[in-house]
């Protein structure tokens, strides 16, 4: 079982009696892109934030390399290797585009908190911050502030706000909502490059775009998995068919 | 380096020109202000100039909780009290106050109560946070009133100043009202450099980032309640250093030092002069100073009057007094200046 990154063991959270995740089990394999599926309110956030440490689940385990998170905070977690972006935009509008992906670079570079930094620190601070805006094609935007940029740009700087903090595990929460064509192109080239280096969890709502790029999909109503397999067994689900997809993916499917 | 950006609010990677050109500025005002025994040999004046520096690092050191931090604190003067009543305790009764046991003696003790307070209060944010710092800053107030070490309302009365001892020889002698004020303005240029060189070190960063949106900055990786406690500790420290100078200037320690009045003064002068700026504040310091000692000239209702002037301030000039020199890049002028770049 040496190339499982992460294993999420029976997960449940309730909000008050409503139960948003219900036994949900996902193992998660080094270098594979994973994406989970389902319709609004399905719990797939919820279990991204669970994944995150940004909640903490009522029942279950959470292993991270062998490593039990479960109750472990989301800096903690940040650390150990596991980024994660958010549904909604979730930058810092008031600094500039290369200091919020400096702020994400310098977490994992400083020490004494920061309170002093040396010039090799601040060298390295500054080429891990570039690398990081090269990937997602943002190099050119560096000084303008981060609130002034398109929404397309706003989602591309989050993402390299996660890759500055160079880690292992990505967790992605709807990467292209509300993006225009072109630049949903670009971020699934983005993704399809990323997820030779990394393993990717990724929540999507745009199908075609998942059938097309994720290895592993997992279909989630409801707060429960319905069906885990390659997008060739999802699409020949019955039950998935039935709960989600719906007629016009079988026609297209058939087509 | 290569990258410059020029909205920065980062001076390492900010335009040259535009900080050396600042640079250039507050060198002037230092100069000016080192001269200023020289320029204006009146001793009222110079009286009022220590205050107003000693009430600058007080207001300084709340800027970095308030307006870098984001932690808005009504209970700032506790460790302005901590920090001269350290020193009144401890010293009352001695014949010589030694500088160097006293002043890190007011410093420890009141690096230990942030430390204590703002472990507990962080925890909150809001109005909850607004009311755990007040009620902070009451208690140690009624126990300065109530404790028998600290002689009630009455307060405490220093009778000598502190000695600043190498070897047999007095380095600077405290009772004379010049050497005073250097020893003041030395250890303000020391906390306005020390907050300048720390906020644009990384730690400055992290804390405005933290101010802006906390939870995205923990996610980064960052143990916020940490950097949060760290910048209490600084603030509370620099305000126990305010608070050892106010006491070894005046003489006279009382609990008015910690009473809520004094920490919703300062919050005044943060918003008068400039928030998130560090010389704003002090200039604010400077505003409160003075009007105090125009006002009462004109109207015995002067308090009426400060107020109206407050109020007229806070309309016109929002960004406070340090906007009417200096242009502060707001949301607004970045967004103007992004589109003219367009």
């Amino acid at each position: 079982m040496n190339d499982t990154i992460l294993h999420a063991d029976n997960l449940t959270k309730h909000f008050g009696v409503l139960p948003a995740v219900q036994n949900v089990s996902l193992l998660l394999k080094r270098g594979v892109l994973h994406a989970i599926i389902g319709p609004n309110g399905a719990g797939k956030t919820t279990l991204i934030n669970l994944l995150s440490g940004e909640l903490h689940p009522d029942q279950g385990a959470i292993r991270y390399r062998n490593k039990e998170i479960t109750q472990l905070l989301p800096d903690q977690i940040s650390r150990l290797g596991i980024g994660r972006s958010y549904q909604k935009i979730n930058i810092i509008p008031s600094f500039t585009c290369f200091e919020n992906c400096q702020l994400a670079a310098q977490s994992r570079l400083i020490t004494f908190m920061g309170l002093f930094c040396s010039g090799k620190q601040v060298k390295e601070l500054h080429e891990r911050t570039e690398k990081a805006l090269e990937m997602v094609h943002l190099s050119h935007r560096n000084k303008t502030a981060a609130a002034t940029m398109s929404y397309g740009e706003q989602r591309q700087l989050e993402l390299a706000m996660i890759l500055a903090t160079e880690p292992e595990l990505l967790l992605l929460d709807e990467p292209l909502a509300g993006m225009g064509n072109q630049e949903s192109n670009q971020i699934i080239e983005l993704l399809q490059k990323l997820a030779k280096q990394h393993t990717l969890l990724l929540v999507e709502h745009d199908m075609d775009a998942v059938f097309a790029i994720a290895q592993q999909l997992t279909v989630m109503v409801n707060g429960k998995i319905l069906e885990t397999g390659t997008s060739n067994q999802i699409r020949n689900s019955d039950a998935v068919q039935k709960a989600y997809l719906g007629n016009n993916v079988i026609m297209k499917n058939e087509g | 380096m290569a990258l410059r950006p020029e909205s920065s609010v980062f001076p390492f990677q900010t335009d040259t020109m535009i900080s050396e050109k600042k640079s250039i500025y507050f060198f002037i005002i230092f100069l000016l202000l080192a001269l200023f025994p020289w320029i204006i040999e009146e001793s009222f004046y110079l009286e009022q100039l220590t205050r107003i520096l000693i009430l600058g690092v007080f207001a300084m050191s709340l800027d970095l909780l308030v307006g870098y931090t984001g932690i808005v604190s009504l209970g700032h003067a506790a460790f302005y009290g901590v920090g001269a009543y350290t020193l009144a305790c401890v010293f009352q009764s001695a014949d010589v106050i030694n500088f160097w046991y006293a002043l890190p003696l007011s410093l420890a003790a009141s690096a230990l109560s942030a430390t204590i307070i703002g472990w507990l209060s962080i925890r909150t944010s809001g109005v909850y946070l607004l009311m755990i710092t007040l009620a902070f800053g009451q208690m140690c107030y009624f126990f300065y009133l109530e404790s028998p070490y600290c002689n009630g309302s009455d307060g405490i009365l220093l009778l000598n100043k502190p000695e600043i001892l190498w070897g047999a020889y007095n380095l600077l002698d405290l009772e004379n009202e010049t050497h005073f004020y250097f020893f003041v303005l030395g250890w303000f240029v020391a906390v306005f450099l020390l907050l300048k060189r720390i906020l644009q070190a990384p730690f400055g960063q992290i804390i405005q980032g933290i101010c802006a949106n906390e939870s995205r900055v923990r996610g980064l990786g960052y143990s916020t309640p940490t950097y949060k406690l760290v910048s209490f500790v600084i603030a509370g420290t620099l305000a126990g250093l305010a608070g050892f100078l106010e006491a070894a200037h005046t003489g006279f320690v009382t609990p008015a030092y910690s009473h809520w009045h004094q920490s919703g003064m300062l919050l005044v002068i943060l918003i008068l002069g400039g928030i998130r700026t560090l010389h704003g504040p002090v200039l604010g310091a400077a505003a409160i100073v003075l009007l105090e000692d125009l006002l009462p000239n004109i109207t015995d209702h002067w308090k009426l009057l400060m107020g109206l002037l407050i109020i007229v301030i806070v309309l016109f000039l929002p960004n406070g007094t340090v906007s009417f020199f200096t242009r502060i890049p707001t949301q607004s002028a970045i967004q103007y200046k992004n589109k003219k770049h367009e």
